[in-house]
């Protein structure tokens, strides 16, 4: 679009920036609407989207949508990502989180171990509804909500600090946050063993010991028995199947829940015809007969 | 013969999806190279003896199997070798002297076969049993190995994995640095049942499977090869039985995952897409896959158990209970309850010797994401220490029906109550059955017309309540899915309503039908009816006691044997009979099949001698349909046991056609014919209103749609029977045409057939199935076998029949011409004093000749003496009568795995037979003579005897196996032709039957009919004219009898 000046403004008048096209950047998933899809992400991003205009929030958008974050890097405490701008070296991004210290993190650990609820779904990869009020009830956040609980730096030229490079790098995050809640634990100075291993021995009273090794696997040699060589070492009467479609179509996919990384109409709908092709197809060479076999 | 074996080959690269080779064993090799020496400490791969060509291969697999994917292939494999080469293994019959007292090592053996990718070897692996299923006759049997059977197992696994989508879409990452990815199906099987079966997968391994020569590495792990195979077939399969459907065109972005979902379906899984992004994928996608496995750990699950509200409350909203719950996976039995969990202290909880390892953290993850399923649990994790949550009954409802299948594929034990989806807890009918008729005496008194016999009601019920409509709409209008009735919890769903709708509108409530559909219901035939299950059938009067004497063995009411039998049937042939009188009085088609030797024969003579003698005369023929060899054999028996049965034989080339035929039939009890004439004169014979039709070896009819089972089954008959000696249980298509003729629509249409019980049993070893055919073919089959202890005190150690063969064609006119030509000259001589010595020589020449005719032409024509080239199969083939009686019977013994010794006078015959049965039976034979070496010669006792696996046919030369020997694992003597003296015949019988012989033993003594053997035997039996002794002197006799008296014993009775 065209845009007809006088010579007049010509001088004040300036191209907006346009980016570097980047091939291979991580795209955010979301394509459209919200960036997550849990509300401990979507927390998240909207903590950092009350401090950016609306300008710069639109185009970090846009950046991370068409793949200008080219990596994100999680460091100690905080986050280092590189974003492709308007010049040819991408910025530099670092998000920092201010770390909770040992004893607020016993507190919370302490709140955490009242219902088992919050154990329940950390462990099962989920950040409990009410964790705030656990960190509240020990005097701190999870989220960073003071001054000072969020860093921002970036390289780029911009005097606006959060610039749209580090909203793109934060959209991309607030994704990361969506499939591993631990993330915030760990930019909060814990990793979820640790959080898990606090509560444990809350529960137990004592410190446990770790996992053991797995065992090496037995593998008898092949000479073990060299007169029952070619049979069966047990019999087979026992082992039966039942080839049939499920009651419940896609129970693993169900059981995974729809996965963030597969943009819209999602895996469960992609998928589903070939799972029932699948089924169909075993279902057919289990019953079906050959050519040969109606005699 | 072949043993196939199935080797299974795990990729070698990222991008291959393994293979599995097909090769066999063959023991049609005529010996192994000679080796000598010792065996190298370290040896070199060597060519494996006795594997099977690729074409022999071929030819095997091709019945079953699109082989145009398969390419020639070998591998090394490390086999048990002693110095005489690689041993066979167990299941190769062979006639190999493998005499090698030194203990055996591995060797490596280079093997050749055909190899097929993973997705196209599942067909073949799906259809191996039926390969075996060929009958033994079946030139080149082919055997499964163990290892064949074990990929068969695993191959099902695989499909149940697919059938039931436990497939879980997979991004791999294989390399250290820059990764490559990619996109797989793995199966999950992680379900109730799968732990055990997978256990048993890996223990049952045979070491063959992991017997792959790695030069100098260590074997792999049974546990590694069978999760390769696993997951490579499913891998492949899935790919490519998904393609035609993946949603490669419907997702809208061409971003990584995108191209992660179009390599789930191409042949090459390697995801092409850009670094990063494929990172970054592959980052989410491992976070995604976290949720696999929450339910538990190796040692134990999370369980739920669903209490019912314990008293039905007048409380509005009656509480059920969630338990929660560990239970050891090994052993299900083991639960230990949550509150237990919660009161361990430290990190192990120990509970009957398992130990279950930080159970309060498992239980809590398992718990968060049973939570995701099931949101109520969530609300019970708000406690500390929850052990259980109080459900209402739409929730319980829920839970049961719809989540607990969703957590049980997640791993999640179950405990529902024990009534869910339990018979008696669901909408289901009831069968009334009453009979018309007062009492079954008028029945079969009377002979009506049995079509509508039995008066039915049906009822709609839950467990023991019968609802009336009024009821079952009050119930159905309460809309809640469960409802306790009288104390007792039942399911109402909406289909089930549907269906209970339905079967009120649609469903005649009352009738009548035929005994055979009483039958049909009462054995479990017919298990739904309309949608519903057909709960219980209960049967009024005498029905109910009929059915019950039907179903327990043994509880036929015996009726005395008929006057005029020749002979006393045994108390269980006395019992046979009673059965088959009992069918045959209700009309139902019954098969009768008794072990070889049992006197199937006689049963049958003395229910048609039964038959004549209640009615004074039989108002109409009865047809018996035999193989053609056996006719004869028939004939001689009824004349024998039933002198008051008239009979008429329609064979041959001059048998009577269109009215003559009739006419005869009319004349007669009995008519006797081959299936080939069923065939051929079927119109004839279908226009008779026949009084029975019974087919003799009833497995000619095995094949459903051959044009000989269609003749016979449109043989119209007031009674139909059949005989056979095969376990016809056992081979279920034969089973099906069989029960098809006697009692048409009994086990339902052929294919239902197939994929009900057929398919089933055969294919997947499904016991359900084995035992519902089993409750329902059972009471119309009588199978007795020698070893029945029902049996075996009524039955003298030895059984001897005579086998009446026919001649060939052939056989009688070089019969008739060697009499011609040789009496001629008889005759000539006597007028001349002076050649008395020459007649005598002519005299036993002629005998000598005669009897080789009878035994085989190639014998007489000595186109078969030792040294001299095999006779080619086509020359064996079809010329004698004896041998293919012989066939026919070894075919039935070898069936059932008995061994049988077979003596001739000939060295020359028994060469032939050597030769020639290998060939046609498809297992190993060896055969003793005059020139056998003595080492060769206890040799061959010792294989006979106690090599498990060694020939199961011995032919030994009467003379020079006749005595000494002992050879008691033979159970059937044949003596293919005859010496004439009991006493000799005996001393060899007497190699099997003696100390150490542990069954009865069936003698078979060949006679070929209208010949100077029938005529010998004959006279050896009514031991008039001659006596014993100078009969047992030998032939010498013979030639004193003059000439009168000789031809009259050579002339052949056509």
């Amino acid at each position: 679009m065209a845009r007809r000046r006088s010579a007049y403004n010509y001088f004040f008048d300036f191209e907006p920036t346009r980016a570097i096209e980047v091939k291979d950047g991580i795209k955010a998933r979301s394509q459209r609407g919200a960036f997550a899809k849990n509300w401990w992400a979507t927390r998240w991003i909207q903590a950092m989207e009350r401090l950016v205009d609306s300008g710069r929030l639109t185009r970090g958008r846009s950046y991370a949508r068409k793949g200008q974050v080219l990596s994100i890097e999680e460091k100690k405490n905080g986050v280092q990502a590189r974003v492709q701008g308007s010049r040819r070296t991408p910025y530099k991004i670092e998000i920092q989180v201010a770390p909770l210290s040992d004893a607020q993190w016993e507190k919370v650990i302490d709140a955490l171990a009242e219902q088992a609820l919050f154990t329940a779904l950390l462990l099962a990869g989920e950040m409990p509804q009410d964790i705030e009020e656990a960190f509240k009830s020990a005097g701190v956040s999870l989220f960073p909500d003071r001054s000072g609980d969020l860093t921002t730096q970036c390289s780029c030229p911009d005097w606006s600090n959060p610039c749209k490079h580090i909203a793109a790098a934060h959209y991309i995050l607030g994704e990361r946050f969506d499939e591993d809640p631990f993330l915030l634990f760990r930019l909060r100075g814990r990793s979820q063993e640790q959080v898990l291993q606090g509560l444990r021995q809350r529960r137990a009273g004592q410190s446990i010991t770790e996992d053991e090794e797995e065992e090496p696997e037995y593998c008898p040699p092949l000479d073990e028995n060299l007169a029952r060589f070619w049979d069966l070492a047990e019999p087979l009467e026992a082992f039966t199947v039942s080839i049939k479609a499920p009651l419940i179509e896609t129970p693993l996919l169900k059981r995974l829940g729809e996965p963030n990384f597969v943009a819209e109409p999602g895996l469960q709908y992609l998928l589903t015809p070939a799972y029932r092709a699948i089924s169909l197809a075993a279902i057919q060479a289990a019953f079906g007969e050959t050519e040969n076999e109606s005699e | 013969m072949i043993v196939l074996h199935v080797h299974w080959q795990p990729p070698h690269t990222p991008v291959d999806s393994g293979a599995v080779l097909f090769w066999a064993e063959t023991s049609a090799v005529g010996s192994l190279p000679a080796r000598r020496g010792r065996l190298a400490q370290q040896p070199k791969p060597k060519t494996h003896p006795f594997c099977a060509s690729r074409q022999a291969l071929r030819e095997a697999l091709a019945a079953r199997a699109e082989l145009s994917a398969a390419v020639e292939s070998q591998t090394t494999l490390l086999l048990p070798t002693t110095r005489s080469g690689p041993q066979p293994s167990p299941r190769l019959a062979h006639a190999w002297d493998i005499d090698d007292p030194s203990p055996p090592t591995l060797a490596p053996w280079i093997i050749q076969g055909w190899r097929l990718p993973s997705a196209k070897a599942l067909p073949l692996l799906t259809q191996l049993p039926a390969l075996e299923q060929a009958g033994p006759l079946a030139t080149g049997q082919t055997l499964l190995g163990d290892d064949a059977r074990y990929w068969h197992a695993a191959a099902s696994l695989a499909l149940e994995t697919l059938a039931a989508h436990k497939l879980a879409p997979l991004l791999v990452e294989v390399g250290n640095g820059s990764k490559t990815c990619y996109a797989r199906w793995l199966p999950v099987l992680d379900g109730a049942k799968d732990g055990p079966r997978l256990a048993l997968l890996e223990r049952a391994m045979p070491a063959i499977c992991r017997s792959e020569w790695l030069d100098g590495q260590p074997a792999i792990s049974s546990k590694a090869i069978l999760t390769s195979f696993l997951n490579n077939i499913c891998d492949a399969l899935a790919r490519e039985w998904g393609r035609p459907v993946s949603p490669g065109s419907r997702a809208y972005e061409t971003d990584a995952a995108r191209h992660w979902l179009e390599a789930l379906f191409a042949p090459d899984p390697a995801i092409r897409a850009a670094v990063a992004p494929l990172q970054s994928l592959a980052a989410s996608h491992r976070l995604w896959l976290r949720h696999l496995h929450l339910a538990g750990d190796a040692a134990f699950r999370i369980a739920f158990r669903l209490e019912a509200p314990a008293q039905q409350s007048e409380q509005k909203h009656p509480n059920w209970q969630l338990h929660y719950l560990l239970q050891a996976r090994d052993d299900p039995s083991l639960l230990v309850p949550a509150d237990t969990v919660w009161k361990t202290r430290g990190s192990v909880l120990s509970e009957l010797n398992h130990r279950f390892e930080q159970p309060q953290e498992k239980l809590l993850a398992g718990l968060g994401y049973a939570a995701r399923l099931f949101e109520p649990i969530a609300a019970s994790l708000k406690q500390k220490r929850p052990t259980q949550l109080s459900l209402e009954t739409t929730q319980a409802y829920t839970f049961l029906r719809e989540k607990a299948p969703l957590l049980e594929g997640a791993g999640f034990g179950l405990l529902a109550p024990p009534w869910w989806n339990q018979p008696g807890s669901r909408l289901g009918v009831r069968l009334r059955l009453k009979s018309k008729q007062q009492n079954a005496g008028m029945i079969s008194q009377s002979r009506l017309t049995m079509e509508n016999l039995v008066a039915f009601q049906w009822e709609l019920s839950i467990g023991e309540t019968t609802l009336t409509e009024a009821e079952f709409r009050a119930l159905a209008a309460l809309k809640s899915p469960l409802v306790e009735i009288r104390g007792q919890w039942v399911q109402l769903d909406a289909e089930q309503i549907e269906a209970a709708i339905q079967f009120w509108q649609k469903q005649e409530m009352s009738g009548e039908f035929g005994l055979l559909e009483a039958m049909q219901y009462s054995l479990g035939g017919r298990q739904t009816q309309g949608n519903l299950p057909v709960e219980e059938v209960i049967a009024e009067g005498w029905l109910a006691e009929w059915l019950e004497r039907l179903t327990q063995a043994g509880q036929m009411r015996e009726i005395p044997q008929p006057a005029g039998l020749n002979g006393k049937l045994r108390p269980y042939q006395q019992y046979g009979f009673s059965w088959l009188s009992f069918f045959r009085n209700y009309r139902l088609g019954a098969c009768l099949a008794d072990d070889m030797g049992l006197g199937k024969t006689i049963q049958t003579i003395a229910l048609l001698l039964h038959e004549k003698e209640m009615l004074g005369a039989l108002p109409a023929p009865t047809l018996l349909v035999c193989p053609t060899s056996v006719v004869a054999n028939w004939e001689r028996e009824v004349a024998r046991f039933a002198p008051g049965l008239s009979a008429w034989v329609h064979q041959g080339a001059n048998r009577l056609r269109g009215e003559e035929l009739l006419q005869a039939a009319r004349q007669v009890d009995l008519v006797l014919t081959s299936y080939a004439l069923v065939r051929q004169d079927s119109e004839t014979l279908q226009s008779i209103e026949w009084l029975g039709v019974i087919l003799d070896e009833a497995q000619n009819i095995k094949n459903p749609s051959a044009r000989q089972t269609q003749a016979a089954r449109k043989l119209k008959s007031d009674f139909r029977l059949a005989l056979t000696g095969t376990p016809v249980e056992n081979r279920l298509s034969e089973l099906w045409s069989i029960m098809h003729f006697l009692n048409p629509g009994f086990l339902g249409a052929r294919q239902d057939f197939r994929t009900d019980f057929a398919i089933p049993i055969e294919r997947y070893n499904d016991q359900t199935a084995v035992q519902r055919l089993k409750k329902l073919v059972s009471p119309l089959i009588l199978r007795r076998v020698k070893s029945d202890p029902s049996v075996i005190q009524d039955l003298p150690e030895k059984i001897e029949t005579k086998v009446y063969c026919r001649l060939t064609e052939e056989q009688a006119t070089l019969y008739e011409a060697v009499v011609q030509e040789t009496m001629a000259k008889v005759e000539q001589s006597d007028e001349e004093q002076s050649a008395k010595m020459q007649r005598r020589g002519m005299v036993l020449s002629m005998l000598m000749q005669l009897k080789q005719i009878c035994n085989h032409p190639l014998q007489y024509l000595h186109q078969a003496e030792i040294g001299k080239q095999p006779a080619s199969q086509q020359e064996v083939e079809g010329r004698s009568g004896k041998l293919e009686r012989l066939l026919e019977l070894l075919e039935e013994i070898l069936a059932e795995g008995n061994r049988a010794l077979i003596f001739t006078q000939f060295a020359e015959m028994g060469g032939l037979l050597a030769s020639y049965l290998p060939h046609s039976i498809g297992g190993a034979v060896q055969f003793l003579h005059g020139g056998t070496p003595t080492k060769q010669r206890d040799q061959m006792v010792r294989r006979f005897q106690e090599d498990e696996n060694g020939p199961s046919i011995f032919i030994l030369s009467l003379k020079a196996g006749g005595v000494g020997l002992n050879l008691t694992r033979a159970n059937h003597v044949f003596h293919f032709d005859r010496w004439w003296s009991p006493a000799v015949e005996d001393q060899a019988t007497d190699r099997a039957y003696r100390i150490g012989q542990q069954f009865n033993v069936q003698v078979h003594k060949f006679v070929a009919i209208g010949t100077l053997e029938e005529m010998i035997d004959e006279m050896i039996e009514s031991k008039k004219g001659l006596a014993q002794a100078v009969i047992g002197g030998g032939e010498q006799w013979l030639t004193e009898l003059s000439t009168n008296q000789l031809r009259e014993i050579v002339s052949l009775r056509r």
